[in-house]
């Protein structure tokens, strides 16, 4: 698996989340630099269903499954993220999510964001913009997150 | 549709426009000969008058049922009308009548007032603002074709159908295919039908014609129009004049047939040439004044050849000429065109019909108005000298009308751009329910509810409001007592104002940030005294947020004499959180926070996007001197931080234009560059790439903020409109954009704003000069011409050069 990623590297992983998807690169860095790379094996939980937690992940390498006990309701891969929505309002995971390869993730924590939102107005707006496309495309379809 | 079939679009209304010339070419052929035989020119004026009266009531009736119904039914019943007008004459004149001959005369400038309506409220429906400028005189020009051909078809038809009379078949004919292409183009384009029918029309609300012109433009535009009419038609008599004093009878005929021959050739080759060039480089600016220019000039040199001394007969008569050639090009290549666009802002279910008052009532009125005016100036005995001054003095007038119809224009424009106003209202609540509300508040057990009740209690005017403050001045809550106290205080009470000053002390030393933040709204109220400056310095350094921003809402304009207050003020506008608070401390304090402002600013480490965000809002008022400093930043963001701020405080007047031209050169520079470098580097660049169009974007938004700042917020709301709008609206906002600024600011904001991939002109910077891939990647990676001056893109180039293997930078 990857070495630990690069400010780059992390920055492009965040960009692919519709979340962060209109934040300038140069304002990402800053969430980027206080996300944490989270690698994980298979088998091994990354979300418990029922957790109250506050962050997403950003999938970089590897594969999960999100399942409800042993019905799988999807596979996810590189790109892909869990928990979109939660780094913004924190709601009990509906689902549990385990990695079926060897995983790279990055999480980023609401507190991180939190203090980010306030500091980089243009990451606020950035935010807005995509959750207002979030609601436009249907939030059932939006937020994989279990 | 407006995008996908202009070309259909234009074919349709060209052939429309040239049957609709050779019908009038018809028409005004026999019905001349045949009038000017029977009666003599000398009553040509009174046939002027006759349009005015018939043209203004016809237009009228025009006007009434485009309101009612659509555009196609009321074009098909008025041209079908006049086909069968046509072939009535031709009856009548079989029959000896000879006087219809005078009606004929009468119709020809009332048809060709209404073909011209037809022909633009089409065209207004089926092509956007753009699409008018660049096309309609295309398919003007059909109608001079129309007519050159029409005029030499006469001799022939003269020969073929044997007499004068007979020609009006042919031009019962024409008009009968000029409807006939009508009805096909509405079969063609079945949105014309979504026009605003009868009842769309009958829902909307129903403005009386007279309000129709209560607004600046149409009423302008009427002018125009009058004037426009008037001038022309002066000009026309000045042509007839002069040339009946070089020429007569059979010379006279030929010069008439070559100059018409001349004239129509001079008109086509302008349409075709010159005129959709001159309107897309320089626009409805010159579109509506060159007209009325280029006659008020060569009138100014008739006037002096007039004047001058010994027989300047030839030179008068050549001058006619040209002024007439002159101002029949430049009505259909450039005037018709600019005034269709105009309409464009007129909102669309009163357009036709104000089109219909002004093209076919004002001007058959202005024609009248002429007539009687000629018939004055040859009554006193006044020579072709008063004529020709009297042209002058109608051209001086309309150029100075079209100045003010293009100011208008780009008024109307901009509020057509413009987004409804959030209205702001002081809190009424006199309202007998509302009172009641806040009384319940007041008795709630609640504590929350109880503050407030109070908070409310100032929007309710009672007698009763003292009562109930002095009982809540007892209350078990701290913070409802303070309140109470201080608001009897802040109303005259000294000893509830003493008594909220120590209860106010004391909450300031609790643990409990509530208190403390009770304590410093406390302070707020003590109107225009100077507070205790310790225990207003306590509170803004507090180490609760929320505590610090209470007491920036405390902060005064009492304070200003307080340097460390000042100081403080100004620290926290570092703070994010706190940085609005900050800013409208700021304001309070006034010039005297301006100084300690511009010194932090001039500390690049202090230099904080909230502090730049507060210094600008304070420069609005207190001078461009304390934002400068992040004007000179070399980081744009925080130029751009500055702009935005100034532009929200309306400090667009503050900031020098060089510094707005420099930000403009410099955010070219960036569009160039970054163009250029995505361009070498193809799809697949990464992070580099997209790094580069997050360039592309802060380049787009500088030049907005700044265009912005100068011009005010309707360029922001045409770029919006540009972004998001599609068809005609999009049209429009493009239209906006071109009219609000200079050449140069277009050329660079509307590639911006439409997110071309290029920009307009020649490249202005040496560093935007082609390369290959792998040295865009070194130049970004360490920037030696500080192009994006921003280290995410370098390293973002640093990593592109690993990926693909160059050298590391």
């Amino acid at each position: 698996m990857t070495d630990a990623l690069g400010l780059v590297e992390r920055v492009a992983a965040l960009h692919r989340i519709d979340l962060f998807a209109g934040v300038p690169g140069r304002v990402l860095a800053a969430v980027a630099e206080r996300a944490d790379e989270v690698r994980t094996e298979p088998g091994e939980l990354l979300i418990e269903e029922g957790a109250v937690e506050a962050h997403l992940y950003a999938l970089v390498e590897g594969r999960v499954q999100v399942h409800r006990g042993d019905q799988t309701l999807v596979e996810l891969g590189p790109g892909a993220t869990v928990g979109e929505l939660a780094v913004l309002v924190p709601e009990p995971r509906a689902a549990s999510v385990t990695a079926i390869e060897p995983t790279l993730a990055l999480r980023v924590d609401k507190g991180v964001l939190d203090d980010l939102l306030v500091e980089w107005p243009e990451l606020a707006n950035s935010v807005i913009v995509a959750l207002v496309s979030l609601l436009r495309a249907g939030a059932a379809h939006v937020d994989r997150s279990p | 549709m407006n995008d996908a079939h202009p070309r259909g679009v234009v074919a349709l209304l060209t052939a429309q426009a040239l049957t609709f010339g050779v019908s009038l070419a018809l028409l005004v052929v026999p019905a001349n000969s045949l009038f000017l035989t029977t009666y003599g020119a000398q009553w040509l004026p009174v046939t002027y008058i006759a349009i005015a009266v018939v043209g203004t009531g016809l237009s009228a009736v025009v006007a009434r049922a485009a309101r009612r119904t659509r555009l196609v039914r009321v074009a098909t019943v008025t041209l079908g009308a006049l086909a069968a007008l046509y072939g009535a004459s031709w009856a009548v004149l079989l029959a000896g009548g000879l006087w219809v001959s005078a009606v004929l005369l009468v119709l020809f400038p009332i048809a060709l007032q209404a073909g011209f309506v037809f022909i633009g409220g089409q065209a207004g429906r089926l092509l956007d603002v753009r699409q008018m400028k660049a096309l309609f005189p295309r398919i003007v020009s059909g109608f001079s074709v129309g007519f050159l051909f029409g005029g030499l078809l006469g001799i022939p038809l003269l020969d073929l159908l044997g007499s004068t009379e007979n020609l009006l078949l042919a031009t019962t004919a024409a008009q009968l295919a000029f409807l006939g292409l009508l009805v096909l183009t509405e079969r063609r384009f079945p949105e014309m039908r979504t026009a605003p029918t009868g009842e769309e029309v009958a829902a909307a609300p129903r403005l009386p014609l007279r309000l129709l012109f209560a607004s600046g433009l149409t009423l302008l535009l009427l002018e125009y129009q009058v004037l426009s009419a008037m001038g022309s038609q002066v000009l026309d008599f000045l042509l007839f004049d002069r040339a009946s004093a070089q020429y007569s009878g059979a010379e006279l005929t030929r010069f008439l047939s070559a100059y018409t021959a001349v004239l129509n050739l001079v008109n086509i080759v302008f349409l075709a040439l010159v005129a959709g060039p001159l309107l897309r480089r320089f626009g409805l600016r010159l579109g509506l004044v060159l007209n009325p220019a280029v006659v008020t000039a060569v009138l100014v040199l008739m006037t002096a050849v007039a004047a001058g001394p010994g027989a300047a007969a030839y030179a008068l008569f050549v001058l006619a000429a040209v002024v007439r050639a002159a101002d029949l090009a430049a009505t259909d290549g450039t005037t018709r065109t600019s005034i269709n666009a105009a309409y464009q802002v007129v909102p669309a279910t009163e357009r036709l019909a104000v089109q219909a008052v002004v093209e076919g009532g004002g001007v058959p009125l202005a024609i009248g108005v002429t007539g009687a005016l000629i018939l004055v100036i040859h009554a006193l005995g006044l020579g072709t000298g008063a004529v020709i001054v009297f042209a002058l003095v109608l051209g001086v007038a309309w150029t100075l009308v079209a100045v003010d119809v293009y100011r208008s224009y780009a008024t109307q424009l901009a509020v057509e751009m413009r987004r409804p106003p959030l209205v702001a209202g002081e809190l009424d609540l006199s309202a007998v329910g509302d009172a009641a509300a806040v009384r319940a508040l007041l008795g709630s057990d609640d504590a929350r509810d109880v503050r407030l009740g109070l908070d409310l209690l100032a929007g309710v005017a009672s007698p009763a409001a003292e009562t109930e403050l002095r009982q809540l001045a007892e209350h078990a809550d701290a913070h409802v007592r303070l309140r109470a106290l201080g608001q009897l205080g802040a109303d005259g009470d000294a000893s509830a104002a003493a008594d909220a000053a120590a209860l106010a002390q004391e909450l300031a030393r609790s643990q409990d940030p509530s208190d403390r933040r009770a304590a410093a709204a406390a302070l707020a109220w003590r109107g225009t005294a100077a507070a205790d400056p310790q225990a207003l310095l306590t509170l803004l350094a507090d180490p609760d947020w929320s505590v610090r921003a209470a007491a920036l809402d405390a902060v005064a304009t009492a304070d200003s004499a307080e340097p460390t207050i000042i100081g403080r003020v100004v620290e926290a506008a570092g703070d994010p959180r706190l940085v609005g608070r900050a800013a409208a401390a700021l304001r309070r304090l006034g010039p005297a926070a301006a100084p300690a402002l511009a010194n932090a600013l001039a500390d690049e480490d202090r230099r904080q996007p909230s502090l730049v965000r507060a210094a600008a809002a304070t420069a609005a008022e207190n001078g461009f001197e304390v934002v400068a400093p992040a004007f000179a930043d070399p980081d744009r963001t925080v130029v751009l931080g500055a702009l935005e701020a100034l532009a929200a405080a309306d400090g667009g007047d503050v900031v020098p234009r060089e510094a707005l031209d420099d930000v403009l050169r410099d955010a070219r520079m960036l569009a160039e560059c970054t163009l250029a470098a995505l361009r070498a580097l193809g799809d697949g660049a990464g992070p580099l790439a997209r790094a580069l169009e997050d360039e592309m974007d802060l380049a787009r938004r500088l030049v907005l903020a700044a265009l912005t700042l100068r011009h005010g917020d309707r360029v922001r709301e045409a770029a919006r409109v540009v972004e998001h709008a599609e068809g005609s609206r999009r049209a429009l906002g493009v239209e906006a954009l071109d009219v609000l600024l200079s050449r140069e600011e277009a050329a660079l904001a509307l590639p911006l704003v439409r997110r071309d991939r290029a920009l307009e002109g020649d490249a202005t910077s040496d560093a935007a000069v082609p390369r290959e891939p792998a040295a865009w990647i070194v130049e970004l990676a360490t920037d030696p011409r500080e192009i994006c001056r921003s280290p995410w893109v370098a390293a973002c180039a640093r990593y592109e050069a690993r990926t693909r293997g160059l050298e590391p930078a």
